[in-house]
């Protein structure tokens, strides 16, 4: 199973991936929205782990940019947000197909439940 | 008299004329065939021509005389009438007798003389009203010739400069007008004398003590009977509390301005401290998932009992300082007006037992009697996590200062007109009466010792209250210090119907 983190903070991709490489994932990190969306259109990736705040493209641009391609159901997302979105808006993101929502900071075995509920889909 | 003179030798003249013409005549009738013997009788008869002569004269200066009556006097009356006039005496009247062409003159005469009478009579009445208007006139009014000095002025004016009319009257204009605008009003003045034109201006004019005052002048233009400008009256409006409302308009502009900056201000700063806050929390991201990879047995190596210890409480300051800095961006969000609401159709009563189901194994563990007490069926539209946000606040506060031992909190929800009301009451230590109405404010906590104690951010409140608002609702408490504590809060219920049938 391969995963891939979009997150331009490396602290937080580089803490993830470690926990998931452990947990027996393999994980490619990105730290730009387009390098990401890129990776995701060439299926370099079973499921993507996705920032929304983040410059210059972000997480937003990705799912948009997946939507006008018709390629957001396709692809297994998981957005990853410590944005002051509200309860709503994330309903709302899963109703337009990204599989799950999870606010920053997540635990990481919640995180692992997730991934692995979403790779069953 | 003189024409009396001339008509008198006219007649004389006459009279000697028909004298010989008649004597030529009679001899024509008596002898008509000899004139030489005509001669010699007229020699004969020169008693009886005189006698004739005589006789003619006389009732021709009769008839001169009475010529002279009616015609010459009414005529020179008439001169004489006619001069009075000139010097401006209207009383006159001339009796009508005489002949009647001379009748008709006079009458027509005395008609003319009653018409300039009435036409006088009505200059004086206007006259007399305009001069009333300017002298008694609460405006001020002065008459500027042409050279600048003030010919005449009212009391008004006078007065309103703290002079006399006799001290005004003979001065120059500029003597009354602020040091300030003495420069505008002469240049005003002197484009007046050239064109004649004179524009309204605003002149600071100033008293005899020296104080100034705002004025608006404006002038109508004198011109002589040829034609030429002679001078200007002037109308000055003393315009002090216009200028005063209007100074006050211009400050409370600024003030207005001002206040604008300074909500720009505070809004920039509360953008500038959400973000901020936001990025505060980023850290534990990274912070709080490296003591979960450390706890988990195992995962990358085993940590003895100390190590464990060490990171559990690194791990739970890091969850306390991420729920302080949820507070503070909450609380914030919601000052700024920046809090979106999920509205969504739910069951109040359902949500109540949740709530009651969640904190039940604590409030045993805290040996806290807990009652739910809803007994309606109530739903409504609103945001039912923000809903539950301030019921888990309310309940957490009474938590923390309910009594250790024979503690008791309640929790329900009515319906009340057209909103649900829901409760929290506590028989706890109660509200001093003293900071009753500073419990809305933010960071506000009965006593410092007790948030540290409690470790709360002290926005628990604040954030009810922006929450509860911000869904149109209403937040309020009672208590009775050493006592209990009941907190209620409201939540329209029309909102939940508008947008239903929406």
């Amino acid at each position: 199973m391969r995963l891939l983190l979009i997150e331009d903070n490396d602290d937080i991709s580089k803490m993830m991936a470690q926990y998931l490489r452990l947990k027996g994932y393999d994980c490619v990190i990105t730290n730009n929205g387009r390098d990401g969306l890129d990776q995701i259109l060439a299926k370099n990736c079973d499921i993507a782990l996705l920032d929304l705040a983040m410059p210059e493209f972000s997480g937003y641009d990705v799912i948009e940019s997946l939507e006008v391609s018709g390629k957001l159901r396709e692809q297994k997302i998981i957005v990853l947000t410590a944005s002051s979105i509200t309860e709503g808006k994330m309903r709302e993101l899963e109703k337009r197909g990204v599989y799950s929502c999870l606010k920053k900071p997540v635990q990481l075995n919640e995180l692992v439940k997730v991934i692995q509920a979403c790779a069953k889909s | 008299m003189r024409i009396g003179l001339q008509i008198l030798i006219a007649v004389t003249l006459f009279a000697c004329i028909m004298t010989a013409v008649g004597y030529v005549l009679l001899v024509q009738l008596n002898k008509p065939e000899s004139l030489a013997k005509g001669m010699g009788e007229l020699m004969k008869n020169s008693t009886q021509i005189a006698a004739f002569g005589i006789f003619i004269f006389i009732v021709m200066a009769g008839t001169m005389t009475f010529l002279v009556r009616s015609v010459t006097s009414p005529v020179k009356k008439l001169r004489d009438a006619a001069d009075k006039i000139a010097k401006g005496d209207l009383d006159v009247k001339i009796s009508t007798k005489g002949t009647d062409e001379v009748r008709g003159l006079v009458i027509s005469f005395n008609a003319m003389v009653n018409e300039l009478k009435k036409a006088k009579e009505h200059q004086l009445i206007a006259m007399a009203k305009y001069k009333d208007l300017y002298e008694t006139s609460p405006g001020l009014y002065r008459t500027v010739s042409v050279d600048g000095i003030i010919a005449d002025c009212n009391k008004s004016y006078a007065e309103r400069l703290g002079y006399t009319m006799e001290e005004v009257i003979g001065s120059h204009y500029n003597k009354y007008t602020a040091p300030k605008d003495t420069d505008t009003m002469s240049h005003s003045f002197e484009t007046w004398k050239l064109t004649g034109i004179s524009k309204n201006i605003e002149i600071w004019l100033k008293t005899k003590d020296g104080i100034t005052f705002p004025t608006m002048i404006s002038g109508t233009n004198i011109y002589d009977e040829k034609g030429n400008l002679i001078g200007c009256n002037n109308i000055i409006r003393d315009i002090s509390e216009i200028y005063e409302a209007r100074k006050k308009r211009e400050k409370d502009a600024i003030m207005e301005l001002q206040v604008s900056e300074i909500r720009k201000m505070d809004k920039l700063k509360n953008e500038f401290a959400s973000m901020m806050t936001h990025e505060l929390k980023t850290p534990l991201t990274p912070i709080m998932g490296h003591c979960e990879m450390l706890k988990e047995p195992g995962l990358i190596g085993d940590l003895n009992q100390d190590q464990l210890d060490s990171i559990n409480k690194i791990a739970e300051n890091a969850l306390r300082l991420e729920r302080l800095i949820g507070d503070v961006m909450l609380a914030q969000r919601l000052e700024i007006g920046q809090m979106n609401f999920d509205k969504q159709k739910f069951e109040v009563t359902k949500l109540m037992s949740e709530i009651h189901n969640d904190y039940s194994q604590t409030m045993k563990e805290k040996q806290i009697e807990f009652v739910n007490s809803t007994r309606e069926d109530l739903s409504l539209w609103s945001d039912k996590n923000r809903v539950r946000q301030v019921v888990d606040n309310l309940i957490q506060n009474a938590v923390d200062f309910t009594p250790k031992n024979g503690g008791r909190i309640e929790i329900g929800a009515k319906s009340e007109d057209s909103k649900v009301i829901f409760y929290v009451k506590d028989n706890g230590m109660g509200i001093p009466k003293e900071v009753q109405p500073i419990m809305f404010k933010k960071f506000y906590q009965v006593d410092a010792s007790h948030r540290r104690k409690h470790k709360g951010s002290g926005l628990g409140l604040v954030i009810c209250k922006g929450i509860v608002e911000g869904l149109g609702g209403g937040i309020w408490f009672e208590s009775e210090p050493g006592k209990s504590t009941s907190f209620y809060f409201s939540i329209p219920l029309e909102v939940y119907y508008k947008n239903r049938l929406a």
